[in-house]
């Protein structure tokens, strides 16, 4: 059986044991269910303003069968941002959990693959990445650069593949000496055939396992920075719904439908990333798991 | 004492190279970010007389490489210039609010290390156990909940429901004190203290707790553990024991925590009110003042990079092993 059958089968057969990560993948697809199906379920429009008949606005009802979760004080539906908001969580979570995995898998191939110099250099300067506080730069760009969700995506995609970059070398190093790859090496495949055919694929639970973790990462980043008051005011995230409410006193005020759904929503997507990332761990290193 | 002089100064450069590379870096992001530093003085009534005197007096109408040599220079001589809301020094701005993270940091980080080590030893050494997966979970949930919603949800129920402590700031009103140490150690700053090194507490168990579970795994089964099994020590004696060896690579997250704690100051400190660096960082950006907002980022890259020196040198005497293979490779 190759590395990859091998991984595969047990990877199956973990996620099997593994209930949390069942649990993870779960939650993971519930929120995808709910984001497609947004536009559908929600009753108003996150932004509009709701006013009676006679043009008053709707501020701060408590939670009713009109507005589930209550409205701003600006007369805007909670439940429809809170609904909303699973979009751009996704986006900004699979998005720069994607970008993550490919430089880090990247950088880690090349460094454990080509060794000498290139190694050097590129071990060098995941050292000095690790040197930069990350939140802070975040915060840094949002605010030189604007804080759209492409600008933060991108912050966190170009910082965290630091975490990736040096397990992912140590295993290429490993698998470097693995018979099937100095086989394809005296069959004469070019070194790029062996990284990408041969090595990225075996070292796929890795890279899942950091995906994931990244996810996680980059969700409760772009909130903190959204909580900051940094995002633009016409992206509706869970972030910006606790801006919101923080702002508008919502804690004084005991609006509790409208600081504790968006914190639960980032709390069960952050948490199903990283139950699904200690999955791969799992995988990995199966004395983990084993009694 | 068999600390390595060549390591150390190996440690030392890349703590200089490092710091070097992140200073290069917010210049450079400066530079590329759209819209003028100066937007803050210029107002739409100048003419262009008036703006190029500015650009002028700030050194701006040089070319990069001239700005860029001047910028290294002001920052090696620590002259990070005047914030532009406070108008005073940044560097004295930074150090009025230094002690004030700091009194947050260090028995956030002494509570979470006493806290992490013993449960998470405990919990390695229950391996299987329901305890062990409860413990997990309520580590894992501490990681992936919000800080700061944790924060507001701890004064939405603490403060604001039960009254039990103050919803934020450091103080409460008509307080005051003569001396740092006299405010630092009264019961009024105690109460205010208590929720947010309570909410970092909770954020950051899960870093000794879970190095400290691992280590535990990894030295349960060893021999001399099933060694002292033979000669019959109480199982209690045979954990710690288990647990001293497990010790080693906890103090090396130590570094790490530190750093999560700067990471984390400006989201918690801006819950609670909390007047440190954090908070002067994010009142610095969202009132576009550049100084001020580069060198609080500076100062927290330098405090952060120091502490992974700090760490890189504990490590090194406390296993010979790694400063001592650095020579033989």
């Amino acid at each position: 059986m190759s590395l990859r059958q091998q991984s595969t089968a047990r990877l199956s057969h973990s996620s099997h044991k593994d209930p949390l990560a069942l649990l993870g993948i779960g939650i993971f697809l519930f929120f995808i269910l709910i984001a497609i199906l947004a536009p559908v379920i929600i009753p108003h429009k996150p932004l509009e303003i709701l006013e009676t008949e006679d043009r008053k606005i709707l501020s701060d009802l408590p939670p009713s069968s009109f507005a589930w979760l209550g409205t701003t004080p600006l007369g805007q539906d909670i439940f429809a941002q809170l609904i909303i908001g699973s979009q751009n969580a996704l986006l900004v979570g699979t998005s720069a959990g994607l970008l993550v995995a490919a430089i880090g898998t990247l950088i880690g191939v090349f460094s454990g693959f080509y060794g000498g110099r290139i190694d050097n250099l590129l071990m060098w300067i995941t050292d000095i990445t690790f040197g930069i506080p990350f939140l802070p730069l975040v915060i840094l760009m949002a605010a030189y650069f604007g804080s759209s969700t492409l600008n933060i995506i991108l912050a966190v995609g170009f910082l965290l593949w630091r975490d990736a970059a040096r397990p992912i070398r140590s295993q290429v190093l490993e698998l470097r000496e693995r018979e099937f790859v100095q086989v394809a090496e005296v069959a004469g495949a070019s070194s790029l055939r062996i990284i990408f055919v041969h090595i990225v694929p075996n070292i796929f639970p890795l890279t899942a396992l950091y995906a994931s973790l990244s996810m996680g990462w980059a969700i409760l980043t772009e909130a903190s920075v959204s909580f900051l008051g940094l995002s633009s005011s016409t992206t509706v995230s869970w972030g910006y719904m606790l801006h919101e409410a923080f702002q508008s006193q919502a804690m004084p005020k005991e609006q509790f439908w409208w600081f504790i759904p968006p914190g639960v929503c980032i709390f069960l997507l952050v948490f199903a990333s990283f139950v699904i990332g200690r999955g791969f761990e799992e995988t990995l290193i199966p004395t983990l798991t084993q009694e | 004492m068999n600390i390595n002089i060549r390591y150390l100064l190996v440690r030392l450069l890349r703590f200089i190279v490092t710091f070097y590379v992140v200073a290069t870096l917010v210049f450079f992001i400066l530079k590329m970010a759209p819209g003028s530093p100066l937007t803050r003085y210029i107002n739409p009534s100048f003419n262009q007389q008036q703006v190029r005197i500015l650009k002028h007096q700030f050194g701006l109408d040089k070319p990069l490489h001239i700005q860029y040599v001047r910028y290294l220079v002001s920052i090696s001589t620590f002259k990070f210039g005047r914030s532009l809301a406070y108008k005073q020094d940044v560097l004295k701005l930074i150090a009025e609010k230094l002690p004030n993270t700091l009194l947050v940091l260090i028995p956030a980080l002494i509570l979470t290390y006493v806290i992490g080590v013993g449960w998470g030893m405990f919990a390695g050494w229950k391996r299987g156990s329901k305890f062990e997966v409860v413990s997990l979970l309520v580590v894992l949930a501490g990681r992936a909940a919000p800080t700061f919603w944790i924060g507001m949800m701890t004064i939405s129920v603490l403060a604001f429901k039960l009254g039990w402590f103050p919803s934020g700031g450091i103080k409460s009103p008509g307080y005051y004190y003569p001396s740092f140490l006299g405010m630092a150690f009264s019961s009024d700053t105690l109460r205010h203290l208590i929720l947010p090194v309570g909410t970092f507490v909770f954020y950051l168990l899960g870093l000794p707790f879970l190095v400290m579970r691992t280590g535990m795994l990894e030295n349960k089964d060893k021999d001399f553990i099933v060694m002292h099994r033979y000669c019959g020590l109480r199982e209690r004696k045979i954990m710690l024991r288990a647990g001293r060896n497990a010790l080693l690579p906890v103090v090396t997250v130590i570094a790490l925590g530190v750093g999560y704690i700067f990471e984390g100051a400006p989201v918690v400190e801006t819950v609670f009110g909390w007047p440190g660096v954090g908070l002067l960082l994010v009142n610095a950006v969202t009132s576009r003042d550049y100084p001020l907002a580069q060198a609080c980022f500076l100062f927290l890259a330098a405090s952060i990079l120091i502490m992974n020196f700090i760490a890189d040198l504990l490590y090194g005497m406390l296993d010979p092993r790694i400063s001592a293979g650095r020579r033989f490779k």
